[in-house]
C-alpha cells in the first residue's frame, strides 16, 4: 500500500482504508485499521440435515458478513455455489445446498465478506449425501400367470412397496418384448400380455423399479400357452322328465353358452356371459318329457374368440307308462307275468283270489316285487293254487317316484293232475348214543311243488315196508324228515311218499340205507375219556 | 368249588375279550368315519356332486346321500338340494325328501318337479302309514302338492298321471278321469291318453 500527501482535515474511510490522524501542511501516514479484516470463522462449517439431495452447511463467523458456500463432487473443483452473497449481515451462516445427488462426497468451501469486502475462504471440507433408499422392492405375492385365453395371460404380483410394473418376455429370449406401466408406483401390479402366439413356449420375467430407482428383477418363468378354446368332458346328466344337467369344460376359461332344441336349429339358448370359467354347469328346465334334444355347447374367451363344441342329443325321461301286459306259461300253479314300461321303473305285482273250490280263498289278496328299475319286466307267480281264478295288476315308480298302473288281467290256473317230483333225495346216517345205541337216518328232499310227504321203510334190502313215518302235514318245497332207531349194522329200504294241495300223490323210487355199526371213531375215544375225566362236572 | 372258580375266571376272561374288541371295531368304525368327512371335506362341492351321482348310478344311495350332504354344506345349490331330494326318497326317508324338495320350492327352483317329487314322497309316506287317519292326511296332502305343482306348470306331466292313479287308487275314478283330460287337453300328451284307456279298460280275461 502506497502513502499518499493529505489535503484535507476530514476524516475519511474507505471500505479498504481508513485515516487515523492528519497533520496540516505535513505529511499524514496511511495505516491499515480493523476494517481491513476479514471475517473469521468463529465456529464450523459444520453440515447438518443430511438428506438425499440437500444439506445445510453452517458456520459462524466473528462479523457480519455474508453467506456462500461452494461445491462440487471433485476435490478443488467447487463449481457450484449457493449462499448470500450480497448480505452481509450475519454472524451465524446457514446455507442450504439443494439438487445434490444421493450418496455421493461433496467437497466445498465456505466464503464470508464483510461490509468492507474483506472476504473469508475457508480451507476445503467434504460431506456425503445420505444414499436413501438402496433396497430394490421386495415381492410378497406372485408373480401369478393366468392364462386368459390361447393368445393372453395376465400376470400378477404384490410388491412390499410402491413400485412400476414391468414384464419382459418373449419367444427366444426374455427381452424380446416389455410391457407395463413404468410411470405409475403401485403395490399391486398387473400386466396382460396379448398377441401371444397359442401352443407356444413364452419366457418371462418382471421387474419392479421403486422411487429410488432400486430394480427387483425375478428369475425367468416359462409359460406354455394352450391351444385355442375346446370344449371336453361334456356329460348330460340328472336327466328328469323335464330337466337335464349339462357339464363341460375348457382348456381355458370361456362364459357358458348351451343352444338346445327339438331340432338341429336349436331355438333355445342359455348365455351366461357374467364371468369365464374352465367348469360349466347349466341345468335346462322346462323341457318336455320323453323327447330328444339336440344340444351345442359353447362360450367365448376373454379376448371374445368364440368356441363351439360338437352337437349333441339327448332324450329327456318319459313317464313311466305300461303296456303289453300278459300271462303266459300259465299252469295249475305258477304263471309268468310279462310287461313293459316306457321308462324304467321297479315292480309291484298284486294279485287277488276271484274264483275257487275252496270259498275261504276267494278275496285273498297278495303282493310281490323288487325295487331294482327296469323296462322290461317279467316275473313268474309260483305257487298258486291250481283251478283257480286270480286278477293281477303290475305297477311300479321311477327313480323320482312317478308311478305307472297296468290293467287288470284276468287268468285261471289249470286243474292240477300231475303229482309233485320228488328231488334231490340225499340221506345221512347218526348213531343215537343214548342208552339203546341206535342208529337214525336223515333224509333231505326236495318237491317241484309245495306238498306234504311221508316216509314208508322196512328191513332189507327188499320186502313191504313195515313201518311208516307219519304224514309231515307240512305244506312246503324242502323237505327234512328223520328215520329213527334203526338197528346198527343192518340194512333197510324206504320210499318217500309225497302229496300236493291238489291230493296228487307220488311216490319215489326205493332207497337202500345201511344203518352203520356202533362207531367207534377217535372223537368218541377223546369224548369218552373226556366223559370219564370229567365226569364230576355233571355233579355241579 | 375250585373248578367253578375257574369257570367263572374262563366266563370274566371271555367278557372282557368281547369288550375289548368291541371297543377295537368301534375305534375302526370313528376312525373310518372321520377318514371320510376329511377327505371329503378337501372336495369341491362339484367333485362331491359328481361322486353322488355316480353313487346314485351304482345304486349306491345311503353313500350318495353322505356325498350329497358335504357338498350342501360347501355350497347350496338348487342341482344338489334337487339330487339329495330324489336320493332321501329313493332312501324311504319320507320326512327329510319332503323337506329338500320344500326347500326348493322355497328358494323357487325347480318348482313344479320339486312339488311332484313331494307328492309322491307323501303318497309313498302314507302307503307306510298303519294308522288310518295318518294315512289319510299324506294321501291329502300328496293330492295338493300335485295340484300345486300342476297350478306352477300346467304342462308337467307327470303331476297329472301321479294325481290321477292316487285318486283311481283312493277309489274316486271319476275326479282321475277329469284329471286326465284335463292334461291331455293342456299338454297333448298320448302317455296320458293311454293312462285313461287304462284306468277305463275292464280285466282282460285269459283264457
Amino acid at each position: 500500500m502506497v502513502a499518499q500527501p493529505a489535503l484535507a482535515a476530514t476524516k475519511f474511510t474507505s471500505p479498504s482504508y481508513s485515516v487515523d490522524s492528519v497533520i496540516f501542511g505535513g505529511t499524514g501516514v496511511l495505516q491499515i485499521s480493523s476494517l481491513n479484516v476479514p471475517p473469521i470463522i468463529t465456529s464450523g462449517p459444520t453440515v447438518t440435515d443430511i438428506k438425499t439431495d440437500s444439506v445445510v452447511v453452517n458456520w459462524e463467523t466473528d462479523k457480519p458478513s455474508s453467506s456462500v458456500v461452494e461445491f462440487g463432487t471433485a476435490s478443488g473443483v467447487e463449481d457450484q455455489q449457493a449462499g448470500q452473497l450480497t448480505s452481509p449481515t450475519f454472524t451465524t451462516h446457514t446455507v442450504t445446498l439443494n439438487t445434490l445427488k444421493k450418496g455421493t462426497i461433496y467437497f466445498y468451501k465456505v466464503y464470508s465478506a464483510d461490509v468492507y469486502g474483506n472476504v473469508m475462504l475457508s480451507v476445503e471440507h467434504t460431506f456425503t449425501t445420505d444414499p436413501g433408499d438402496v433396497n430394490p422392492p421386495k415381492i410378497v405375492a406372485g408373480p401369478v400367470v393366468t392364462i386368459n385365453t390361447s393368445s393372453s395371460v395376465t400376470i400378477t404380483w404384490e410388491t412390499d412397496e410402491l413400485a412400476n410394473t414391468l414384464v419382459d418376455y418373449g419367444l427366444t429370449n426374455v427381452t424380446e418384448s416389455s410391457t407395463g406401466h413404468l410411470e405409475d408406483l403401485t403395490l399391486l401390479h398387473t400386466v396382460q400380455l396379448s398377441n401371444l402366439l397359442p401352443s407356444h413356449t413364452y419366457s418371462m420375467r418382471i421387474q419392479s423399479q421403486d422411487a429410488s430407482a432400486n430394480t427387483y428383477t425375478g428369475p425367468i418363468q416359462i409359460i406354455q400357452m394352450p391351444n385355442v378354446a375346446t370344449i371336453t368332458d361334456v356329460k348330460v346328466s340328472d336327466i328328469t322328465l323335464n330337466s337335464a344337467l349339462v357339464e363341460w369344460k375348457t382348456t381355458i376359461p370361456t362364459t357358458t353358452k348351451v343352444q338346445y332344441g327339438k331340432t338341429q336349429s336349436y331355438g333355445s339358448v342359455s348365455d351366461d356371459t357374467s364371468s369365464h370359467s374352465q367348469n360349466h354347469l347349466v341345468r335346462l328346465s322346462g323341457l318336455d318329457n320323453g323327447t330328444s334334444y339336440y344340444l351345442r355347447l359353447g362360450g367365448q374367451d376373454e379376448s371374445g374368440s368364440d368356441v363351439t363344441s360338437d352337437e349333441y342329443l339327448f332324450k329327456t325321461v318319459i313317464l313311466p307308462v305300461i303296456s303289453d301286459f300278459k300271462t303266459s306259461e300259465v299252469n295249475s300253479s305258477t304263471a309268468t307275468l310279462t310287461w313293459t314300461s316306457s321308462s324304467d321303473i321297479d315292480q309291484l305285482i298284486r294279485t287277488e283270489v276271484t274264483k275257487s273250490d275252496d270259498p275261504g280263498q276267494v278275496g285273498h289278496k297278495s303282493t310281490a316285487g323288487d325295487d331294482k328299475l327296469t323296462s322290461a319286466h317279467t316275473f313268474q307267480l309260483t305257487d298258486l293254487n291250481s283251478g283257480t281264478s286270480y286278477c293281477a295288476s303290475v305297477s311300479g315308480k321311477d327313480v323320482f317316484g312317478n308311478q305307472a298302473v297296468s290293467p287288470q288281467i284276468c287268468f285261471t290256473t289249470t286243474p292240477d293232475v300231475i303229482p309233485p317230483d320228488i328231488q334231490d333225495i340225499k340221506t345221512d346216517t347218526s348213531v343215537d348214543l343214548g342208552a339203546k345205541q341206535t342208529v337214525q337216518v336223515l333224509v333231505s328232499f326236495g318237491l317241484s311243488e309245495l306238498g306234504t310227504s311221508a316216509i314208508e321203510y322196512g328191513e332189507g334190502a327188499t320186502g313191504p315196508y313195515a313201518t311208516t313215518l307219519p304224514d309231515d302235514g307240512q305244506i312246503s318245497r324242502s323237505k327234512f324228515m328223520v328215520i329213527p332207531g334203526l338197528k346198527p349194522g343192518q340194512s333197510y329200504h324206504f320210499r318217500i311218499n309225497a302229496k300236493d294241495r291238489s291230493g296228487n300223490v307220488a311216490h319215489s323210487s326205493d332207497y337202500l340205507v345201511l344203518a352203520p355199526s356202533r362207531p367207534v371213531s377217535l372223537f368218541d375215544l377223546i369224548f369218552g375219556q373226556v366223559q370219564q375225566n370229567f365226569g364230576w362236572l355233571n355233579k355241579l | 368249588m375250585r373248578s367253578k372258580r375257574f369257570l367263572i375266571t374262563g366266563a370274566i376272561l371271555i367278557v372282557i375279550i368281547l369288550i375289548v374288541a368291541a371297543g377295537f371295531l368301534a375305534l375302526i368304525s370313528v376312525r373310518l368315519q372321520q377318514r371320510f368327512s376329511q377327505s371329503a371335506t378337501n372336495y369341491s362341492g362339484n367333485e362331491l356332486y359328481s361322486r353322488a351321482v355316480a353313487q346314485v348310478d351304482s345304486g349306491n344311495y345311503k353313500s350318495a346321500e353322505e356325498y350329497l350332504q358335504q357338498a350342501l354344506q360347501k355350497q347350496e345349490d338348487p342341482t344338489y338340494r334337487n339330487q339329495l331330494a330324489v336320493v332321501q326318497y329313493r332312501l324311504q326317508k319320507y320326512p327329510e325328501a319332503v323337506a329338500s324338495y320344500q326347500q326348493l320350492i322355497d328358494e323357487k327352483q325347480d318348482v313344479a318337479f320339486a312339488w311332484n317329487g313331494m307328492g309322491n314322497a307323501y303318497r309313498d309316506w302314507a302307503d307306510q302309514d298303519k294308522d288310518q287317519a295318518q294315512k289319510s292326511a299324506h294321501q291329502d296332502l300328496a293330492v295338493s302338492a300335485y295340484r300345486s305343482s300342476l297350478q306352477e306348470d300346467a304342462h308337467y306331466v307327470a303331476a297329472y298321471s301321479n294325481l290321477a292313479l292316487l285318486l283311481n287308487g283312493e277309489g274316486n275314478t271319476k275326479d282321475a278321469l277329469t284329471t286326465l283330460d284335463v292334461g291331455i287337453a293342456k299338454t297333448q300328451e298320448p302317455a296320458l291318453q293311454k293312462i285313461k284307456d287304462s284306468l277305463q279298460a275292464t280285466p282282460a280275461v285269459v283264457q
